[in-house]
């Protein structure tokens, strides 16, 4: 006999125990994406008090009229670049020194967790410090040294935004080097031996047996990778602040800017639904290229 | 056991369970004030009620406080919260406010202004928080904070003063500055002068030219070869204050400009405060200045990623001959526990022009929700309480910034309180500089143009712009018709 009786079919059953999730999801998921696009399609602004539907006037403003809008696409997608490079670069190199026996791995697999472990903005903070001229410790070092003569000044307009991209980068790096540290941890160590056989070297071990083994987990961070750059701000808020001049400002920067600073709630969402179809595009790209089946 | 439960039985005991929970959780809810008076009344002391503004508290009939309905709820930074919850407890203490209602302290991270707007847009409730003057005139549009034009002594002994009578001891740079529409929103929490040139006063002797100060801006710029000449290896004679803040580079050019040519050299002093600058104007010559600055690297080029406390930090190193910054900073450069120039940080005096312009934080009073009338009389008195008078008559809160902090009030009672000027006194390496410090209060302006809802889109567009003028991406002119334009498009949305 079973212990509860079927009163209600699986089927009801099982919706009546979902039903609170499915309210959460309305109420935290559904209804603020909802609401989001219905923004985006008025001209909703607090400080002129407008909220009147405008269709899509505003995406049209976003691509006819907003000085800022091609420049800070081009920034985002160079941040992005950036950002997805030194995240494999960095995640992938940490990864196979930790797959190597070591005495003390234990300790420095934790160690190399710490700066994922930071807040953005402390991350940001740390940054702004390393890289000040006057009480930073890149500049005291350059003048230790005997590198420069007085403060350096490591943020300019052309490479702000690379020193952004490293912040970020080495907070982030931890997360892709433990997704690829458990898949390399899966590979058979025969095939590494059939290859060496074979005369395969190093680089083409490297290049035929484990980055195969790696495409499930690169898929994973470059997605990863790519929404959380694309959609960073609190690291360019804190750190940089948008600038020197605009050379800082990303398109989630510049949402926030419309949004909480201009109060244009309306055109704020608009930007930022582009900016969520964008990385929606990317992603399906590297869907497309990543589980494409060989010779298929 | 072996009992068994169908499912409908299960979901029905679940359910009910829940169900019993939230009701009885609201049910709760609701009693708790009604509860939270009762245990008050036994508390209840006899307290005075004063209906005099300006001087020492006069008792006239005793009055019984026995709390608000609801705790009030107070909106702030992370700037000192030990003191503004010592305040808060001050209040509680004075307005005999029970244990169980007391006024709580929210204390907000990040950029203050977005965090403080995302719960008044959401009607989140509470009573006061702090603004600025040109956020008060979006928000007081916005429909989230109420005028306080009309506060007067209640009869119940709560508040305690009349507006209209401490509006004759508010100076009224920021009467004016705190107003719209003729209307007042708010008591100052602090007021300074942004824009005061601080100085190294070690590097000026050491130059031999101690005391031998600029008195207008042109004047300034024509010294900088001169303290060029005498910067040692990692000097610079000036921190330029073009850093990345919404009051760093878009400000300087306002009051730059606002000093060598008056209010209206910027915007029109009358709604809708449209555009005066332009090509061929002060506001040229200005940006003229700041790019030969600029070029002959008279300023290091990071201040255009420079936060304030990076601004405050590199200055303090003492590498810098001069800065401008806001007057209370002379505290926190002559603090040794801070600054590595202690005891050597002085002020430019005001000669022919003003220095600077207005920085004025206020306290204001949102439009809380459900507010019990006893509530709106609480509120008030609290708002009172920070940016006026204690229940004794006495400037307490405004005092103890002075004392602590080196901030400046609105009040001549508090500038010239004897304490306050003590405390001052500590920090300044020159006694004239208390002298500088009453006269940028007394000559400084604020941009008319903070009283325009869209002020805030303007600002924020030539914090992006006029950078570019010094990086050389875009042109003086170019710059200057970008954001006189993007004015007059403002305008008429208006």
């Amino acid at each position: 006999m079973p212990l509860i009786k079927k009163s209600l079919s699986d089927v009801q059953f099982g919706l009546a125990l979902l039903l609170p999730l499915i309210l959460f999801v309305i109420a935290l998921n559904i209804y603020p994406l909802g609401y989001s696009i219905w923004m985006s399609l008025t001209d909703y602004d607090i400080s002129r008090g407008t909220k009147n539907f405008i269709g899509f006037g505003n995406y049209a403003h976003v691509f006819s009229a907003d000085p800022y809008f091609i420049r800070a696409l081009g920034v985002t997608l160079r941040f992005t670049a950036e950002a997805v490079l030194m995240n494999i670069a960095l995640g992938l190199g940490m990864a196979l020194l930790l797959n190597e026996v070591f005495r003390g791995r234990g300790l420095i697999r934790m160690i190399a967790l710490l700066p994922w472990s930071m807040s953005t903005y402390a991350v940001a903070t740390l940054f702004r410090y390393l890289t000040s001229p006057d009480v930073g410790l890149f500049s005291a070092a350059a003048q230790y040294l005997g590198l420069a003569a007085g403060p350096v000044t490591f943020l300019s307009a052309g490479n702000a935004i690379d020193w952004v991209a490293l912040a970020f980068s080495w907070n982030l790096a931890p997360l892709g080097a433990f997704f690829f540290l458990a898949n390399l941890q899966v590979i058979p160590e025969d095939l590494y031996r059939q290859a060496k056989t074979d005369g395969a070297g190093a680089i083409r071990r490297f290049w035929h047996v484990t980055i195969p083994y790696l495409r499930y987990s690169l898929l994973v961070v470059l997605l990863l990778v790519t929404i959380f750059a694309a959609t960073e701000t609190t690291l360019i808020l804190t750190f940089t602040g948008g600038g020197p001049g605009v050379s800082t400002q990303t398109l989630s920067y510049w949402v926030y800017v419309q949004t909480f600073t201009n109060y244009a709630f309306g055109y704020g969402s608009a930007l930022s639904w582009i900016l969520m179809l964008i990385v929606l595009f990317i992603g399906i790209v590297y869907f497309t290229v990543l589980t494409r089946r060989r010779g298929g | 056991m072996s009992e068994k439960t169908d499912r409908r039985t299960y979901l029905k005991v679940v359910g009910g369970t829940v169900g019993g929970l939230v009701v009885g959780g609201a049910i709760g809810y609701l009693a708790k004030p009604s509860e939270a008076v009762e245990k008050t009344i036994t508390q209840t002391q006899t307290l005075t009620k004063t209906v005099t503004a300006t001087a020492p508290a006069v008792t006239t009939t005793p009055v019984q406080l026995t709390g608000p309905d609801h705790a009030l709820i107070m909106l702030m930074g992370g700037y000192r919260p030990d003191m503004v919850q010592a305040n808060l407890e001050e209040f509680d203490k004075q307005w005999n406010v029970p244990s169980s209602l007391k006024t709580e302290l929210q204390q907000l991270s990040g950029d203050l202004m977005v965090a403080e707007e995302t719960k008044l847009a959401a009607g989140a409730p509470v009573d006061i928080c702090l603004s600025y003057p040109y956020s008060t005139v979006t928000w007081s549009k916005a429909g989230w904070i109420q005028t306080i034009d009309d506060i007067k002594a209640t009869a119940d002994g709560i508040v305690m003063y009349n507006m209209g009578d401490i509006k004759k001891e508010l100076f009224k740079n920021m009467q004016d500055a705190f107003s719209v529409d003729g209307k007042l929103y708010g008591l100052p929490y602090y007021n300074s002068c942004i824009g005061a040139k601080l100085t190294n006063e070690k590097l000026w002797e050491r130059a031999g030219i101690s005391g031998q100060y600029p008195k207008t801006h042109q004047e300034f710029y024509d010294m900088l070869p001169t303290l060029k000449a005498k910067c040692q290896a990692g000097e610079y004679p000036f921190l330029a204050p073009y850093y990345n803040e919404a009051f760093g580079i878009p400000w300087s050019w306002l009051y730059e400009t606002m000093n060598q040519g008056g209010v209206g050299a910027m915007f029109e002093e009358t709604p809708p405060y449209g555009p005066t600058f332009d090509v061929g104007t002060l506001a040229e010559d200005v940006l003229k200045n700041w790019k030969d600055t600029w070029d002959k690297e008279y300023t290091p080029h990071s201040v255009l990623t420079m936060k304030q406390t990076d601004f405050l930090g590199a200055f303090s190193t003492g590498k810098y001959f001069i800065h401008d910054n806001a007057d209370y900073y002379l505290g926190y450069m002559n603090n040794p526990a801070k600054s590595q120039m202690a005891g050597d940080c002085g002020l430019v005096p005001v000669d022919k022009q003003p220095w600077g312009m207005m920085d004025a934080g206020i306290y204001v009073l949102v439009n809380r929700k459900g507010r019990t009338e006893k509530d709106q009389h609480y509120a008030e008195a609290f708002m009172e309480f920070l940016g006026y008078k204690d229940r004794k008559g006495v400037y307490y809160v405004p005092k103890r910034w002075g004392i602590e902090e080196s901030l400046q009030s609105g009040y001549a009672g508090v500038t010239e309180d004897p304490d306050v000027k003590a405390a001052y006194a500590k920090r300044l390496r020159k006694p004239e500089d208390l002298v500088t410090i009453g006269k940028l209060l007394e000559t400084m302006n604020f941009c008319s143009a903070w009283k325009a809802p869209w002020y805030t889109k303007w600002n924020t567009r030539a914090l992006t712009e006029l950078p570019l003028v010094l990086t050389g991406e875009k042109s003086i002119k170019d710059v200057i018709t970008t954001l006189r334009d993007y004015a007059e498009e403002l305008v008429k949305g208006a």
